[in-house]
């Protein structure tokens, strides 16, 4: 330790000259414009932005007291809730298949992963070209067994695509990690459990599972914060937040109300109530898994 | 009856390799039977086969007198001590041992009443609420203990349970599983690559080799009548010295010259055959050309051996028979181990001596010395069995280097 100290102490600037770009960049794309919204969340402006008055919170008071907003917040609380527990069922399920495979398994695993590589946009569009109305496959299986698809105009329906595209996306991030966790359990417990008179099921839910919890619950949090961002893409490749509003998540509002609206002061309220509502998540993360990690 | 039989038991994996070829042994109840072997010699593919955690290729495996080689792990009678212990973090000790019962459907107070017992037989009985992770090596030790007793199995295996623990603590719960076994009347099977851990457990002893039983044995008839160098080799610390001779009408001759006199070895008939025929030759060739003797010796058909002495039983003797260098001197104590070269071998010879005769020859590296051998000589043939129980040192030295020249 002290040799590294007196390197650094001798050639103060070398570190953070090869910091610079790093750090150049995080100001720019992210504290600027943190601090600016923050600050944005305290003004109105008009329409063309030339002129700003400080309002206090008063963009606050508003966005909190319209319906709008709490219908997207109960969107976006469906929506995760759905996500969550569909790419989370769904990875599980595949982790516990894929760790079972003794052969080729490195191909299922690298191609169980391969969704996740694919930009949040372009899986919105494939969703969205296979669920068209007029043209999309899925739509015309789903005609065979009677039921008619449009998510267009049903919105029920246009919700399950973005959820179904967003489940597709995160089901690969998940896999990976229940994977690994998987992996982390040694043979000699289940093995033992096995002794003990636990059948396959038993041993999944009463050891497996428990084991896996710490996974799980980072996981759910990873994906309400994939959900509260990552697929403003999807959304706006597919659904465009309707029909009616039954796909317009908070960060889609956001956008709507900021950049479509041009009401930047509410748009940045919001902005700070979502980073409020990550900031408790985290929290909470935190919190659990110092409680939790050491098994 | 037996509590446990193996007739021919093999594991054969993919691509012919066998890692368990043809196993038979019977543990009697209430016997502790070490498996001994070095690591790859199958020893823990065997114990899992028992377990029911690795099918069974070929043979038959009986457990308590029921055929059990298609039987799940947990309808088999046994318990199993791994060597990571295996406690199930997430549950408190209680819970661990209560695990299989609470999975048998048993009534709550005869788990909580076979589960004290258990704590309370290993004196873990305050640590009942705790979790795994809040426990030393040594209680993670007892609780995985306790955990198979509570199931009061037919058999127990133990697969190097002591391997994760330091060596104070090893030799304590050595005592420990020794002291248990002996009250619980219980029949074990223990898997260990230690052989001390081996030796000083055992009822029985079961030699491992590629799969194979090299011997099986009390431990000091292992010690004593090892089958195969392999077993020599491996029982024993220090381990015996094993010089390479040649073997004619049976007489040991060392490189360096020197000529031992072997007896034939009364189990091996073949051998023994063969040693007595040519015994007997020679025994007439030199009645009739004594001043020859030792040519004829030369010319007759001389085969590769190996011989065996332990380091117990080699002395410090000016009249020894090994004129040998003495290279290295480690101190244990009461005793030393003194590492030693004999000319023109490259094997060393290795001997416990008395700390305070080496003192008093005051004997240091490089020290030129003579040993005696004190104790029975072991020789073994080319394939490396056991040939001769005893060898007795039969011609001087002076005669052996005269033969050579």
């Amino acid at each position: 330790m002290p040799i590294k100290m007196t390197t650094f102490e001798r050639h103060s600037v070398t570190p953070w000259l090869l910091l610079a770009p790093q750090l150049a960049v995080v100001a720019i794309f992210f504290f600027w414009p943190a601090a600016e919204s923050l600050r944005q969340a305290f003004y109105v402006q008009d329409a063309f932005g030339l002129g700003e008055r400080f309002v206090g919170l008063a963009n606050f008071q508003h966005v909190l007291s319209s319906p709008g907003y709490w219908h997207a917040f109960g969107v976006t609380a469906l929506f995760s809730l759905l996500v969550a527990a569909g790419a989370m069922g769904l990875a599980l399920l595949l982790a516990v298949l894929a760790d079972r495979v003794l052969h080729g398994a490195r191909l299922y695993r690298v191609l169980l992963t391969w969704p996740y590589a694919v930009a949040p946009a372009v899986a919105g569009l494939l969703w969205l070209f296979m669920f068209d109305p007029v043209l999309g496959v899925l739509t015309h299986a789903l005609a065979v067994f009677g039921v008619h698809w449009d998510a267009q105009l049903d919105p029920g329906q246009a919700l399950a695509l973005v959820v179904i595209a967003s489940i597709w996306q995160q089901m690969s991030y998940n896999f990976v990690f229940f994977l690994a966790g998987l992996q982390m359990i040694p043979a000699s417990l289940l093995e033992a459990a096995a002794i003990d008179g636990a059948g396959p099921f038993r041993c999944f839910f009463g050891i497996t599972l428990p084991l896996l919890s710490p996974t799980a619950f980072f996981l759910l949090v990873m994906n309400s914060v994939y959900v509260l961002f990552e697929t403003f893409a999807t959304i706006d490749n597919t659904t465009l937040g309707g029909p009616g509003g039954a796909t317009r998540t908070l960060v889609y509002k956001l956008y709507e109300d900021g950049f479509v609206g041009r009401d930047l002061g509410g748009s940045s309220a919001q902005s700070v109530l979502l980073m409020l509502l990550v900031g408790v998540l985290t929290f909470i993360q935190f919190r659990y898994l110092e409680r939790r990690v050491a098994y | 009856m037996a509590t446990l039989t193996c007739r021919q038991l093999v594991k054969t994996y993919k691509g012919g390799q066998r890692a368990v070829d043809g196993i038979d042994l019977t543990l009697e109840p209430g016997e502790l039977m070490v498996v001994v072997g070095p690591s790859g010699c199958g020893k823990s593919t065997f114990l899992r086969m028992v377990a029911g955690l690795e099918t069974i290729s070929d043979g038959e495996l009986e457990i308590g007198g029921r055929l059990a080689n298609q039987l799940e792990p947990a309808q088999r009678g046994v318990a199993m001590v791994f060597q990571n212990y295996a406690l199930y973090p997430h549950m408190s000790v209680f819970d661990n041992m209560a695990y299989a019962l609470k999975l048998q459907k048993r009534p709550r107070e005869e788990i909580t009443r076979r589960v004290r017992e258990a704590a309370a037989l290993l004196g873990i009985e305050a640590l009942l609420e705790r979790r795994p992770r809040q426990l030393s090596g040594g209680q993670r030790q007892r609780v995985a203990m306790g955990r198979a007793i509570v199931r009061e199995p037919t058999v127990f295996l133990f697969d190097e349970p002591l391997s994760n623990l330091d060596a104070a603590l090893r030799v304590q719960m050595r005592l420990e599983i020794r002291r248990l076994q002996q009250r619980l009347g219980a029949s074990m099977l223990y898997v260990t690559h230690d052989q001390v851990e081996a030796m000083t457990l055992a009822d029985r002893l079961v030699v491992l080799r590629d799969g194979r039983i090299e011997q099986i044995g009390t431990p000091m008839s292992l010690f004593e009548t090892p089958a195969s160098c392999f077993v020599a080799r491996f029982i024993g610390s220090p381990a015996m010295n094993l010089l390479p001779v040649t073997h004619s009408d049976g007489r040991a001759r060392l490189p360096g010259g020197l000529i031992l006199e072997t007896e034939a070895l009364e189990n091996d008939a073949r051998e023994t055959e063969a040693l007595e025929t040519e015994a007997l030759e020679t025994q007439t060739r030199a009645k009739a050309e004594p001043e020859t003797a030792a040519r004829a010796d030369a010319k007759a058909p001389k085969r590769a051996a190996t011989l065996g002495v332990r380091p117990e039983h080699l002395r410090l003797d000016p009249q020894g028979e090994f004129a040998v260098t003495l290279e290295m001197i480690e101190r244990l104590g009461v005793d030393a181990l003194v590492y030693c070269r004999l000319p023109g071998l490259d094997a060393p010879l290795t001997a416990r001596l008395p700390l305070a005769t080496l003192e008093a020859a005051a004997l240091r590296e490089g020290s030129e010395i003579r040993l005696a051998v004190d104790g029975p000589l072991h020789l073994f043939d080319a394939e490396e069995q056991r040939l001769a129980r005893r060898a007795r040192l039969a011609a001087e030295t002076s005669a052996a280097q005269s033969s050579v020249a």
